[in-house]
């Protein structure tokens, strides 16, 4: 679905866009396989351009216009020495009149992940921990948010699995680790950070890394951006694991093996 | 012919180690260092160079540049290669941080002017040997729009390279880096100009926030400089001319 922004730039679905990125003997290889820009009400002539960017290196690859969309595909990226954390834009700009040079629509932050990429191992980690009268608390260990679990909790399986718990104390933790992951954005760059993971799978679910854009370093008024953004992703989060339904439907799900 | 090498991860530790004694005053034994066979591992012995001071980051972008085009074929991510990179800082550490005649004390600045930590994104562009290489290996098709961040010296790189080298969106356009140095750059000297280096109106910092929202409107890549530097706001009109 297509938002509108402050700047009337039209947001291109994430899930409509796939572009590959690949090694094919020592070559950095290029492919775009999907571009879907149905239903965002585009002029034909608009110019759709793809960009590939890491650090000091932008490459821009034409795909011609929204009317006479091109997918180019086995395209060798000769600026980039390695494929690492190299990421991808697509973006629509207008050709005539008033919108001529203007962009009109963007899906950016987009990544060519590799299949190496996503077998990461989970990322929601349970450890049991000494918490007084806590039932569970939020916590790291060294870069990897840690779900704490009370180690005198009774019954701490059955708990832990219980859609309940998923429903009530996941979307919480999820948005801590929002709060965690917003503050710590440089580490992103590195694709084998907890960071990087985390965004992976907050774009597979829909969470909006737009507003990530916004952060600007020593800016007191970050709090109030990063604080709404966590409480927004928190509420994609509880969608993406039915809450509402897992509390109302308790007895039809109780123990299911969910494994968000 | 002269040896290259890298240090190693525990390479890395003692070099930062290092460099904590010489800001203290210490002594330190930096060619022990360079050559130590458990810190350093050789990347090339075929290589002819010659420690050399340099004119600007521009020469030295350059230097390096021609001086590893060798080694990419087999390290392909030299630009990043935090190893390489601190153990060329330790190398050319007289040209870098020369030792004062009397008393032989060196001023040591900021650790990742020496040590290269590619992956923290506001810092890596601060190396004194790394940062200039990037730039010029990225824009050494088009050097000249590019000069407003190369046109320093090497251990005073300056506010504009500060506020436009640390911005991923500037340093990677070529029409915003052909803004930048059109502003801020006297063709006839091929120097910055007075006042590039200030803070307010008109400042380095103030055209990386106004060309960021540029780019977030318009296709920058696709406009030429001087279109761009027309719909700058008035602040900007006393390094127009």
């Amino acid at each position: 679905m297509a938002t509108i922004n402050f700047t009337g730039r039209l947001k291109i679905d994430r899930s409509k866009v796939h572009i590959r990125l690949r090694e094919d003997d020592g070559k950095i290889m290029l492919d775009v396989l999907r571009l879907d820009l149905d239903g965002l009400e585009l002029p034909p002539s608009a110019a759709v351009t793809v960009e590939a960017y890491r650090q000091t290196v932008k490459v821009r690859i034409p795909c011609g216009s929204v009317g006479a969309l091109e997918k180019p595909q086995n395209l060798h990226i000769t600026d980039f020495d390695v494929m690492e954390t190299i990421q991808l834009r697509v973006r629509v700009v207008g050709t005539e009149g008033s919108s001529h040079g203007k962009i009109l629509a963007v899906a950016d932050h987009l990544r060519g992940a590799t299949e190496d990429e996503q077998n990461s191992e989970p990322l929601l980690k349970l450890q049991r921990d000494e918490l007084g009268d806590l039932v569970w608390k939020f916590g790291l260990d060294g870069d990897q948010p840690i779900l704490y679990v009370n180690k005198d909790l009774q019954n701490h399986d059955g708990i832990v699995n219980a859609p309940y718990f998923k429903a009530l104390i996941l979307p919480e933790f999820f948005r801590q680790v929002c709060l965690w992951i917003a503050r710590n954005l440089d580490d992103s760059q590195d694709p084998h950070s907890t960071v990087r993971h985390w965004l992976i799978y907050f774009e597979s679910i829909g969470v909006d890394l737009d507003e990530l854009d916004a952060l600007e370093a020593d800016d007191p008024s970050n709090e109030d951006i990063i604080n709404n953004w966590a409480q927004a992703a928190a509420a994609t989060f509880a969608t993406q694991i039915n809450s509402l339904a897992l509390l109302n439907g308790t007895a039809e799900v109780e123990g299911e093996d969910d494994n968000d | 012919m002269t040896e290259m090498r890298r240090f190693t991860e525990p390479g890395l530790i003692a070099a930062r180690e290092l460099l904590i004694q010489l800001r203290r005053g210490e002594p330190a034994d930096i060619d022990a260092l360079l050559t130590n066979e458990h810190n350093t591992v050789l990347m090339s012995d075929g290589i002819d160079y010659e420690v050399c001071s340099f004119d600007d980051r521009e020469h030295a972008g350059q230097y390096f540049f021609k001086l590893l085009g060798p080694l990419t074929g087999k390290y392909p991510d030299l630009a990043a290669d935090a190893g390489l990179w601190t153990w060329l800082s330790l190398k050319w550490l007289d040209i870098l941080a020369p030792s004062d005649v009397s008393t032989g004390a060196r001023t040591i600045r900021a650790t990742e002017r020496y040590v290269l930590n590619p992956r923290s994104y506001t810092t890596y562009y601060r190396h004194y040997l790394s940062g200039p290489y990037r730039i010029y290996k990225a824009h050494q098709d088009d050097l000249n729009s590019a000069r407003a961040v190369l046109a320093t010296p090497v251990t005073s790189p300056g506010e504009v390279v500060e506020q436009i080298a640390s911005n991923q969106e500037i340093i990677s356009n070529r029409t915003l880096m052909g803004v930048v140095t059109g502003l801020y750059v006297d063709p006839a000297t091929r120097q910055l100009k007075r006042g590039s280096g200030s803070s307010g109106g008109g400042s380095p910092r103030r055209l990386a926030e106004v060309l960021a929202q540029f780019d977030q409107t318009w296709d920058t890549s696709a406009m030429t400089p001087a279109e761009i530097i027309g719909l700058l706001p008035q602040e900007f009109d006393k390094f127009k001319a």
